[in-house]
C-alpha cells in the first residue's frame, strides 16, 4: 500500500526535487555546452548565439582535431599517466589500506592519524614541488620520460586509504578467521577474500584516481618540459592560451573554414573528455550495494 | 582422526589481569565428541579458539596427536571449524566455497571436483553448488559451513555454538545431521555451545565451565546424574534442580519450609555435616505426590508428555518447579502434598558448593 504523504513532507520533496535538479542542470550545462560550442559554425560562435544548443552545425572542428598530431600524441601521454598511474596509486591504497586495518599493528593509531594528518593539513605547494623534484631526478638517473615522475610522485589520496581501511575493516573477522584455518597465508588473504569482498570501494577509488590522473594538468606542466611527453590538459591548456593571448603561433582556423578557434578547443575539450564517460557505466556496476551479503549472519 | 591433548592451559588478554581460562586440563581421544558448554564469557569459545590457533595460549601446551602445536599456525594443525555465523565467502559459489581450502593447498583439479561433490552429496547440498550463500536458507548456508571443514578430512573439527543462529526447528534436525555425521566420519571433534540440549544430546564428554575454570568434566549421564558442584547441578538439566537450604539434624533434614526423614544411607553420607547447614538439590522430576511439603502451584505448564508446575514451598515465598508425568490439571492456587525421590537427593557443601557423596 502505498503511504499517504502529508502536507510538510510534500513540500520537502518539492523543494528538495527542485534543488536537485537545478544542481544537476548546473553539472550537466558545461557539458551540453561544449558540444554545442565544438559544434557551431564559426558565425554564431564570433556573435556569441550559442547557448545551449548547436547553431550553424559544423563538424570542421573535430575534423581539425583529428588532423592534429600532437593532440594524438598527447592524448597517448595522458592514456599512459592514467593507466599506469591509477594502477601504481590503486596498489599503494590497497597496501596502506590493508596494514592499517590490521588491528595488531604496532603504532597503529598513530599511524593512522600521520595519514588522516595530511588531509587536514596540505603541505603546501613547495614541499610537492620537492618531492616531484626529487622523483624526478631519480627517475633521470634512468630515463628522461618524465611521465613516469608524473605516475609515481603524485603517489596516493590519503582520503582513498581511509575509505578502503574503512571498507576492509567491514569484513567480517569471522571470514579472515575462516580463511586463515582454511590455510589462507597474508597474501591470499588479501586477494581472495578482503580485495573481492572490497570491489565496490576499490571500484570507488579507482574512479576517484583514474578522473584525477585524466584531468591532471598543474604538476605535469611544472615538470614536464618537453612538449612530447606532456598529458592532453597541459596541451588543451596552451593551445586555450595561444589563442585568448593572440599571440603569433596561436592556432587559426585555415581561411574559409566554417568553425573558430574556441570550436577547435571545444572539440579537444569533448574528445578528451570520451574514455572517462566510456569507461564510467563498466565501474559504476561495482558500486551495486549487496555484494557481501550472506556471508555471516548478521 | 586424532586425540588431543591440552596440558595446564591459560588464557590472559593484555590489559587484563583475570585470567579468561584457568589451567585447563584435557585428554580427548581419537574420535570422541567432546562438547564445551557454560554460560557466556565463560572462556568455551576462547579454550576453541586456542585450539584452532586463532588465539594465542598464554601458558600451557597443546598437543595434537602427541606433536607439540602449542604456538603452530592454524593452518599447520590440520584442524577445521565451523564458525557461529556461517563465516562463508560471500563472493564465492558453494562450489567455490567447498574447494577453497583444497585451492589453497594446491590439489589438483580432479580430486578436488571429486572431494566436493562427495561432500556436497553427503550433505544434501548438490543442487546448491552454484548458488552464492545470499541465495541459500540459514540451514543451507550452515550446513555449506559444515561441508566445508568436512571436505577437507582434518584430524579435528571446531564447531563454535554452529546452530545457535538456527530456528529451533532447524537447530533440532542439523542436531540430528551433526550426530550422524560424527558417526559417518569418526572424527574427533570439539563443539561449543551454551545449549545443554546439544552438549547432552552429542556429547561423548561433556566440559562444564565457568569463568575459565573447568567445573566437570564427564559423559551426560555422569553430569546429570552425579554433578560435582552446585553450578553444574544448576546448569545441566531443564528446568534447573530445586535448591533448598537445609540443616542435617537428628536423621532428619530440616528447612523452614519442610522436614525429611533421611535413610541410613544419607545418614552415612552426611555424618560430617551434623547439625550443619546444607543445600540439598532435587530435580522437577525426582518428585510425587506424598506427604512430605507442602506445595501451593502459581502457573502450570501442560508439555503433553509431562506438566511444569511453578509453585512456592508451604507458606513462604520459596519457588521450586516440579514435573508431574502426563496431563494433569492443577489449578492455580491449588495446594498440593510432594514428596522427593529419596534415591535421587543432592546434597551440597554450603560453603564450598562442591557435592557431598
Amino acid at each position: 500500500m502505498l503511504k499517504r504523504l502529508d502536507s510538510s513532507e510534500i513540500v520537502f520533496k518539492i523543494i528538495a526535487y527542485f534543488f536537485l535538479t537545478v544542481f544537476a542542470l548546473f553539472c550537466l550545462y558545461p557539458f551540453v555546452y561544449s558540444l554545442s560550442a565544438s559544434l557551431s559554425g564559426a558565425d554564431a560562435m564570433e556573435r556569441g548565439k550559442v547557448i545551449l544548443w548547436p547553431l550553424q552545425v559544423q563538424f570542421e572542428a573535430f575534423s581539425a582535431v583529428f588532423a592534429e598530431r600532437m593532440f594524438w600524441v598527447n592524448y597517448a601521454n595522458t592514456l599512459f599517466v592514467t593507466f599506469y598511474g591509477t594502477i601504481f596509486s590503486v596498489i599503494t591504497t590497497i597496501m596502506g589500506a590493508y596494514t592499517l586495518s590490521k588491528r595488531g599493528l604496532p603504532f597503529r593509531t598513530f599511524l593512522s592519524f600521520f595519514i588522516v594528518f595530511t588531509m587536514w593539513f596540505v603541505a603546501g605547494f613547495v614541499p610537492q614541488y620537492l618531492n616531484y623534484l626529487a622523483t624526478k631526478n631519480f627517475f633521470n638517473l634512468f630515463t628522461n620520460d618524465n611521465k613516469w615522475v608524473v605516475v609515481v610522485a603524485m603517489g596516493m589520496a590519503a582520503f582513498n586509504v581511509v575509505l578502503l581501511r574503512n571498507a576492509f575493516e567491514n569484513v567480517p573477522k569471522e571470514i579472515e578467521e575462516a580463511a586463515i584455518v582454511d590455510g589462507a597465508t597474508e597474501s591470499q588473504l588479501l586477494r581472495k577474500v578482503y580485495l573481492p569482498m572490497s570491489k565496490a570501494t576499490i571500484a570507488t577509488i579507482t574512479l576517484f584516481y583514474a578522473i584525477s590522473r585524466w584531468n591532471g594538468y598543474f604538476w605535469a606542466s611544472v615538470i614536464v618540459d618537453n612538449a612530447n611527453q606532456m598529458p592532453l590538459q597541459v596541451f588543451i591548456r596552451n593551445r586555450l592560451s595561444e589563442i585568448l593571448n593572440g599571440g603569433e603561433g596561436a592556432f587559426k582556423p585555415p581561411l574559409g573554414a566554417n568553425y573558430t578557434a574556441m570550436s577547435f578547443v571545444y572539440a579537444m575539450v569533448v574528445v578528451a573528455i570520451v574514455p572517462i564517460i566510456v569507461v564510467y557505466p563498466y565501474i559504476q556496476k561495482y558500486f551495486a550495494k549487496g555484494v557481501n551479503m550472506g556471508g555471516v549472519k548478521e | 582422526m586424532a586425540k588431543l591433548s591440552l596440558k595446564n592451559i591459560d588464557k590472559i588478554y593484555p590489559n587484563t589481569n583475570a585470567k579468561a581460562v584457568d589451567n585447563f586440563n584435557l585428554d580427548i581421544a581419537d574420535g570422541e565428541f567432546v562438547v564445551l558448554v557454560g554460560s557466556s564469557g565463560c572462556g568455551k569459545s576462547t579454550t576453541l579458539r586456542m585450539v584452532a590457533g586463532l588465539e594465542e595460549i598464554s601458558s600451557g601446551q597443546l598437543f595434537i596427536d602427541d606433536k607439540n602445536v602449542t604456538n603452530a599456525a592454524p593452518k599447520d594443525r590440520d584442524i577445521a571449524m565451523v564458525f557461529q555465523n556461517y563465516a562463508l565467502y560471500p563472493q564465492m559459489t558453494v562450489y567455490q566455497n567447498l574447494a577453497f581450502s583444497l585451492i589453497l593447498s594446491k590439489q589438483n583439479k580432479e580430486e578436488i571436483h571429486k572431494k566436493v561433490m562427495d561432500t556436497a552429496e553427503i550433505l544434501g547440498l548438490k543442487n546448491q553448488l552454484n548458488k552464492t550463500p545470499n541465495q541459500l536458507s540459514g540451514g543451507q548456508r550452515q550446513r555449506v559451513a559444515v561441508g566445508r571443514a568436512i571436505v577437507r578430512k582434518p584430524k579435528v573439527f571446531l564447531f563454535d555454538e554452529p546452530l545457535s543462529n538456527l530456528d529451533a526447528k532447524l537447530r533440532n534436525s542439523m542436531r540430528h545431521e551433526l550426530k550422524i555425521l560424527h558417526q559417518q566420519l569418526k572424527s574427533t571433534m570439539i563443539y561449543v555451545t551454551h545449549d545443554q540440549i546439544e552438549a547432552l544430546t552429542l556429547a561423548d564428554r561433556i566440559v562444564v565451565m565457568s569463568y575459565g575454570v573447568v567445573q566437570q568434566v564427564g559423559t551426560p549421564l555422569q553430569l546429570y546424574q552425579y554433578p560435582d558442584n552446585l553450578f553444574v547441578a544448576s546448569f545441566i538439566g531443564l528446568p534447573q534442580m530445586n535448591f533448598f537450604d537445609v540443616m542435617v539434624t537428628d536423621g532428619k533434614l530440616k528447612s523452614d519450609e519442610f522436614e525429611i526423614k533421611l535413610s541410613q544411607q544419607h545418614i552415612a553420607v552426611l555424618q560430617s555435616k551434623m547439625n550443619e547447614n546444607i543445600i540439598l538439590g532435587v530435580r522437577p522430576e525426582d518428585v510425587q505426590i506424598g506427604i512430605d511439603l507442602d506445595f501451593c502451584v502459581n502457573i502450570r505448564e501442560n508439555l503433553g508428555q509431562y506438566t511444569l508446575l511453578h509453585g512456592t514451598i508451604g507458606n513462604t515465598e520459596k519457588k521450586a518447579v516440579f514435573k508431574l508425568f502426563g496431563w494433569t490439571e492443577q489449578k492455580s492456587g491449588e495446594k498440593l502434598k510432594l514428596s522427593f525421590n529419596s534415591q535421587k537427593m543432592h546434597f551440597f557443601d554450603a560453603r564450598t558448593k562442591k557435592a557431598i557423596r
